[in-house]
């Protein structure tokens, strides 16, 4: 029985491989691979769903395979499944193969029907990772995919400026939620020594330590708490899902509408007994759920477009779920997340519609409204709401201000100057600390390390603010990985097989995509300035896939060495050294917006012209 | 909650097997057929307009469609007047689908209202005096043409008698010609196989209509080249592949033009508007055209946009003109060129479209078969370029 769970892994991303090797032009069999491939998942989910229920429904571990073994750090993949996990699939399942049955001929020459496919069954097949995670580190890996395809779907009318922006927004704001997950792994490493279970979050053994470090406790599950809030679009990140509505209608209505929006409850569901025990959690959970209902609520009135209104008032009823679970409902709130999900998508599908039959109802039944005096106070919260709390304007100042501003530190220095000097200063401190002086290890090693930190955000940020040429954003950001790794390796002796683990994966990815970006600047006879938007997908769709994945695994993304590497890091930094820890997860976080934001600025974004040939007209 | 659960399952029904939704907009469905219309006038008014219509009223308007179409002699015992309109689902352009001249709606009432006026026996009378004698034998009959599914309705309870038999026989050709016209509409369909039968390609465009996830109902005006104006011996025989407006035009009940204007009047701005429209969606889809229809967003009731805050979409989508082949529209007019000439100066919002090329215009001599070119101006005798081939070196 629990090796069939294998099969529920390998059968998405097979269909995901499946679906890349067919050519572009095979509309026809591109929508036969998805069809089949979701059809064989409903049935053998159902199949395994039943037998599972028969046999008394509890639930299973699989300890996969290890990828990274040392004494005292284990990352391994880990599977688990119970009640939780058998709703989300049997959900997930049934909107994607409707979702998926019905583009295939709603994207009917479409310019990018294979891409299409390709995200969502990558989607998919994240998304399956996710729900069936055992651990934090299969679940990080899961969401970043999420994370990803949530980018290519909202960027599908790539040469587009709006969708390409609003693509970076919610990638931006989704990597804010990563660093609650890093954060979770690195407080769980220094909790338990291990990559734990979620199957043993409930055992003696963690309820105990939980109320022993009380406050590490708290600082975990207010980070599981973020990752949840972010992903689910609650207070005050709410306004990121209304702007995610810019691809296809039903790739909005199975990610925004049904799927990846529920998966904060889902992270909840999941962590549950980390803060079920802690009242200032269930509270805090409370009170964000309440709160998003009652603001998303009034938003969702004074919103102008059907798909806006739809998008706040999921985020109101996911509120509500986390209300739920908060009071411990959890049953409840499996049932809501089912009947919220399928709303959901089927009003956003059929979103359409809402001209035909609301303009007929008019026509039949039309009654003009009498103007109605309302009081001031009223007419407030309706601007407020119509101003959407200015929820965008509060994440600004909290966030990409600070960043904006502590990137414009560096900013008297030209950039190539500031390339010169930051790789001088670093290879005098490989000297200082692996020359002759050999100054790890002492009591002041642990300031330089926070000092070495502050310097890698200063530069992140810079790079995250760039906007000359990409070369030189790109150096800049290889540069910032070499100073994590420096700041590490004071704090703690981070030996040479770690360093390489870690920088490896930067080195392939960081010579890849220097190395594409001389080819572009050769090819086009011009440096590329990324002080907007190039838009050079279209001419060089190889080179932009290639970049892409030098990109990703820039920003640690799961294809390469780095992304173990970033774990190892993070257990390097110990439990009291919370101000470093945070640190590098900033950095981390800001590196992987700045790359693909770097990406969009090279590859996406705008049109040579806007008339078009009969083949690229559906743009 | 349970709406949820509920909506899963209207969700997969709508998915796999296509049936009328009711959130649809259906063709039909605009007017039940056995509905009351109020069309004499009997002195009532709402806000401030009449409602209905006098019997002078009536006849004047009778008059001038059967003048323009020169339908005044010869009247058969049934005279079809056929509205159209369009069904099609998840469609915020189903307007565009409609009629225009009904604002946008079906024309079935429009089609129902003409047809009793010129059934009513004072109508007819008062039509005497003005030399048009439509014969008691003769009966008008409503009906409405729903140009996705190529099905018709008639208005057909008034029909009794001697014209009942004839009637039937009437619907069973009608309905013939439907099929085959479906039939040459499914060859501009990628996603309809050319090879099965005539029955199996008509239902495939029903099902068209009924799908949520089709967003070509049907091709609509794409490809219009064409406006002709005048006896339908001018391209009988002709094959004009759906590219032409086509428009009854008697020259000879008209020497001096009068129909004509009325005719030019709402023919040239209407399939004239029509043809920029497409002409200008195709040529730049970003800027003049609504891009693809996928990702719309409806807009309060009256726009479309992309996502919640990006700039609102005019023209057409590109699921509608992307087999579109922009050239601009071709006037024909069987009539005098000075007659036709003198219709443009009478009017001059006429002639800012033909004077400034927005539409192409040219006149077909009937009397002498010649064809004149509107240039810089004035008509000029068209002479199509003969080049003949000098020498076939080899084959």
């Amino acid at each position: 029985m629990n090796h069939i769970i294998h099969l529920f892994i390998l059968m998405p991303l097979v269909g995901f491989l499946l679906s890349l090797m067919v050519p572009k032009y095979r509309e026809k069999l591109i929508g036969q691979v998805a069809f089949y491939s979701m059809v064989t998942q409903l049935f053998t989910s159902i199949l395994f769903i039943v037998i599972w229920a028969i046999n008394g429904a509890k639930p299973i571990n699989l300890k996969d395979v290890s990828l990274y073994h040392e004494k005292s750090f284990d990352f391994h993949i880990d599977f688990y499944f119970d009640h939780v996990t058998a709703v989300f699939l049997l959900v997930g399942t049934m909107i994607s193969f409707v979702v998926v049955t019905y583009s295939r001929q709603y994207m009917h020459k479409e310019d990018g029907y294979k891409r299409f496919y390709n995200t969502i069954l990558f989607f998919w097949f994240g998304y399956v990772l996710t729900i069936w995670s055992g651990n934090f580190g299969t679940l990080f890996i899961g969401w970043e995919l999420l994370g990803l395809s949530s980018f290519l779907l909202i960027a599908f009318y790539r040469t587009r400026y709006l969708p390409v922006k609003n693509a970076i927004k919610v990638f931006s704001v989704y990597r804010l939620g990563d660093i609650g997950i890093l954060m979770t792994l690195w407080a769980s490493h220094h909790l338990w020594h291990q990559n734990i279970l979620f199957m043993h979050l409930s055992s003696d053994m963690v309820q105990e330590t939980l109320a022993n470090e009380w406050g590490m406790g708290f600082f975990m599950a207010s980070m599981v708490l973020i990752a949840a809030i972010v992903k689910s679009a609650q207070f005050p990140f709410s306004s990121w899902l209304p702007r995610a509505m810019e691809g296809p209608t039903p790739s909005s209505a199975i990610f925004y509408g049904a799927l990846s929006v529920h998966m904060g409850a889902f992270m909840l569901l999941r962590t549950a007994p980390l803060w079920q025990d802690q009242t200032a959690v269930r509270w805090m959970i409370a009170g964000v759920g309440l709160l998003t209902f009652l603001l998303s609520n009034l938003s969702s009135q004074m919103q102008s477009t059907i798909k806006g209104k739809i998008a706040y008032s999921s985020t109101a009823q996911i509120g509500l779920i986390f209300f739920e679970i908060a009071l411990g409902f959890h049953m409840l709130a499996l049932i809501h997340f089912a009947g919220n999900a399928f709303l959901r998508s089927y009003q956003l599908l059929i979103s359409p519609s809402v001209a035909t039959y609301l303009i007929r109802d008019q026509f039949y039944n039309f009654k003009a409204q009498e103007a109605k005096t309302t009081s001031r106070f009223m007419n407030t919260i309706r601007l407020w709401a119509l101003k959407e709390w200015n929820l965008e304007k509060l994440q600004y100042f909290l966030i990409f201000g600070p960043i904006k501003t502590i990137g414009k530190v560096t900013m008297r220095i030209p950039i190539n100057k500031l390339l010169i000097l930051t790789f001088v200063l670093y290879y005098s401190t490989i000297l200082l600390v692996y020359g002759p002086y050999q100054i790890r290890n002492q009591e002041y090693s642990k300031i330089i390390a926070i000092v070495v930190g502050i310097v890698g955000l200063m530069l992140v940020s810079r790079a995250y603010n760039e906007k000359s040429r990409a070369l030189h954003s790109w150096l800049l950001l290889i540069l910032v990985h070499l100073t994590i790794d420096l700041s590490v390796t004071f704090n703690d002796h981070l030996n040479l097989k770690e360093s390489a683990v870690y920088l490896s994966g930067i080195l392939i990815s960081g010579l890849s995509g220097g190395l594409i970006l001389l080819i572009l600047e050769n090819k086009i006879r011009k440096t590329i300035q990324i002080r907007y938007f190039n838009g050079l997908v279209t001419k060089y769709p190889v080179l932009a896939f290639g970049f892409l994945l030098s990109c990703l695994g820039m920003a640690g993304f799961p294809i390469t060495t780095t992304f173990l590497g970033e774990d190892l890091l993070l257990a390097h930094i110990k439990d009291d050294e919370i101000l470093l820890a945070f640190l590098v997860a900033v950095i981390f976080i800001i590196n992987g917006i700045a790359v693909i934001k770097m990406y969009s600025r090279v590859f996406l974004g705008s049109q040579e012209k806007t008339y078009n040939s009969s083949n690229h007209l559906t743009l | 909650m349970t709406l949820g659960f509920w909506s899963i399952i209207k969700l997969i029904l709508g998915t796999f097997k296509p049936s009328d939704q009711s959130f649809a907009s259906k063709a039909n469905n605009h007017m039940h057929p056995d509905s009351q219309l109020q069309i004499d006038f009997k002195g009532q008014t709402e806000e401030g307009l009449k409602l209905g219509f006098t019997v002078d009223e009536m006849a004047e308007y009778v008059k001038n469609v059967l003048l323009s179409i020169g339908l005044t002699k010869n009247y058969a015992d049934l005279v079809y007047i056929v509205g159209h309109g369009a069904s099609s689902v998840n469609n915020p352009y189903y307007a565009g689908y409609d009629c225009g001249a009904c604002s946008g709606c079906p024309g079935s009432v429009n089609a129902r209202v003409f047809a009793y006026m010129a059934n009513k026996q004072e109508v007819r009378e008062l039509l005497l005096n003005q030399n048009i004698k439509i014969p008691d034998s003769t009966l008008f009959v409503a009906a409405l043409h729903d140009t996705t599914c190529d099905e018709i309705t008639f208005y057909d309870e008034t029909i009794v008698g001697q014209w009942k038999d004839k009637h039937l026989y009437y619907a069973t050709s009608f309905h013939e010609a439907l099929l085959l016209n479906a039939n040459e509409r499914c060859n501009r369909f990628d996603s309809i196989d050319s090879n099965i039968s005539r029955h199996k390609k008509h239902q495939m465009l029903i099902d068209k209509s009924k799908s949520l996830f089709e967003p070509r109902p049907e091709w609509n005006h794409t490809d219009n080249a064409l406006c002709i104006v005048g006896l339908p011996n001018l391209f009988v025989h002709l094959n004009l592949d759906k590219r032409a407006f086509l428009n009854s035009y008697d020259h000879i009940q008209d020497p001096e033009g009068k129909s004509l204007a009325m005719i030019l009047g709402a023919a040239i701005p209407v399939c004239g508007g029509i043809n920029l429209e497409y002409y200008f969606s195709r040529m730049d889809q970003q800027k003049y055209g609504a891009g693809t229809k996928l990702p719309h967003n409806v807009m309060g009731l009256f726009a479309l946009t992309n996502g919640i805050e990006d700039d609102l979409r005019p023209g057409l989508p590109s699921q509608m003109i992307e087999i579109h082949t922009p050239t601009r529209l071709l006037f024909v007019v069987e009539q005098k060129p000075s007659v036709v000439n003198q219709v443009l100066t009478g009017n001059p919002t006429l002639m800012e479209w033909v004077k400034n090329q927005w539409v192409l215009f040219c006149v077909i001599d009937p009397v002498s078969r010649k064809i004149y070119r509107f240039e810089m101006e004035s008509f000029v005798e068209y002479a199509p370029v003969i080049v003949e081939p000098s020498s076939i070196l080899s084959v």
